[in-house]
């Protein structure tokens, strides 16, 4: 289905595995239930510097999973975020 | 996240048709309008639209915020787009229903709005500092602290650091990105084609504020060669060999219309030789250049002294 090569949960080793673990969990805290690691983080496994990265600015981004959308204070920002996606046409 | 604001259905979808009439609090409203300019039009944006969010309440930090958010979320929709996949936890149908079928886009008219081949415009002429619209308190010991990294990297501290000094956490990431794009990192990617999407980065951004580093890297790349004035125009009008045409189309694409790339994009990069690295390298500099020269058009950060590469490189 993926355009590129893909490491999976299975194959991952070293850092990109502790990212693809971190990034888990911080879903399935801020979300409130389990939530795998999103294919989005595997597209750049192959080059796991941009993973790490990726998985970075989704930490700063949420406060290590603390806040997704914790108060009514935090919705414009989401809304701004999620116009980006809508308005790119990218449902993923 | 929107059926849980919003409960009637009617209000989600009219948002999505048009958000300008959606029945949604006002600070929403301007928050999709921020979401709307950074990813269509950022280069239009003036003092104007930061003065009137303050006028609504919302104070710089929070601004901040909103362009963070847009920010990351630029190199995450480009990342999902670039690698094509699939939609968590959606089944095939419902995949058609929302958007899977991307050659059907070929045919349609969505765009970013965002016209090829036009290069980086000066930096808007509007009310504001010299360095950004933005407040910053430059006293804060986080900006203090990434400013003398820059200080030490670059001999100067970039105007996007004091342009974020309300909102330190970005600067972790910031950094990071900084380092990921200054040169290709798989080695898969020549370092002349990763000049060379960084510069038509630029010019589809119309970003004043990229175009000092994309142009100094690709004359550093070929000394003597205009490239820069070849690759920030428009690319198509000028002969490049068929792996950088490649890159560059492919580029070009992920940058404007990153919904329409298929899996014939890494197929026509292949049989030129590049590989799976090269395509996930060009998808990263093309995501993670775009959402900082978005962020830097969106809140009038001007350009920086000096290119933003690594003195000892």
């Amino acid at each position: 289905m993926a355009f590129v090569r893909m490491i999976d949960e299975a194959q991952a080793t070293g850092l990109l595995a502790e990212n693809y673990r971190l990034v888990a969990e911080r879903y399935t805290h801020g979300l409130g239930f389990p939530m795998p690691t999103p294919e989005l983080y595997k597209v750049s496994s192959i080059v796991p510097a941009y993973t790490h990265a990726l998985s970075e600015s989704q930490r700063l981004l949420t406060g290590d999973g603390q806040h997704y959308c914790e108060s009514d204070a935090a919705v414009p920002r989401l809304f701004a975020g999620f116009c980006v996606a809508a308005l790119s046409a990218c449902f993923h | 996240v929107l059926p849980q604001l919003y409960p009637d259905p009617q209000v989600v979808a009219q948002l999505l048709d048009d958000f300008e009439r959606a029945d949604i609090p006002w600070p929403h409203k301007l928050a999709w309008r921020f979401g709307k300019r950074f990813v269509q039009s950022s280069w239009e944006a003036g003092a104007a639209q930061i003065q009137e969010l303050r006028d609504a309440g919302i104070c710089d930090a929070e601004i901040l915020r909103w362009a963070e958010g847009a920010c990351v979320q630029t190199w995450w929709v480009m990342s999902a787009d670039g690698g094509g996949v699939a939609l968590d936890g959606f089944t095939p149908s419902q995949g058609r229903v929302v958007g899977l079928e991307r050659e059907a886009y070929e045919a349609e008219t969505l765009r970013t709005g965002a016209a090829p081949g036009v290069a980086a415009a000066a930096r808007r002429a509007s009310v504001g500092g010299d360095v950004a619209w933005v407040e910053m308190d430059l006293e804060r010991s986080e900006y203090r602290q990434a400013a003398a990294w820059a200080e030490a990297r670059y001999g100067f501290v970039p105007n996007f650091f004091k342009a974020f000094s309300l909102r330190p956490p970005l600067y972790p990431r910031h950094q990071r990105a900084l380092e990921l794009l200054e040169a290709p990192i798989s080695g898969s990617l020549t370092p002349r084609q990763h000049a060379l999407v960084r510069g038509l980065v630029s010019g589809l951004n119309r970003s004043a504020y990229g175009a000092v580093t994309s142009r100094a890297l690709l004359e550093r790349v070929a000394p003597g060669e205009p490239l820069w004035d070849r690759v920030s125009g428009d690319y198509t009008l000028h002969e490049w060999s068929p792996a950088e045409r490649a890159v560059l189309d492919f580029a070009a694409k992920m940058a404007l219309t990153s919904y329409k790339v298929t899996d014939k994009d890494p197929a026509r990069l292949r049989e030129l030789g590049l590989n799976d690295a090269a395509y996930v390298e060009v998808i990263n500099v093309v995501s993670i250049q775009s959402s900082i020269e978005r962020a830097a058009n969106i809140l009038g950060v001007a350009p920086d002294a000096g290119p933003l590469l690594a003195r000892e490189a």
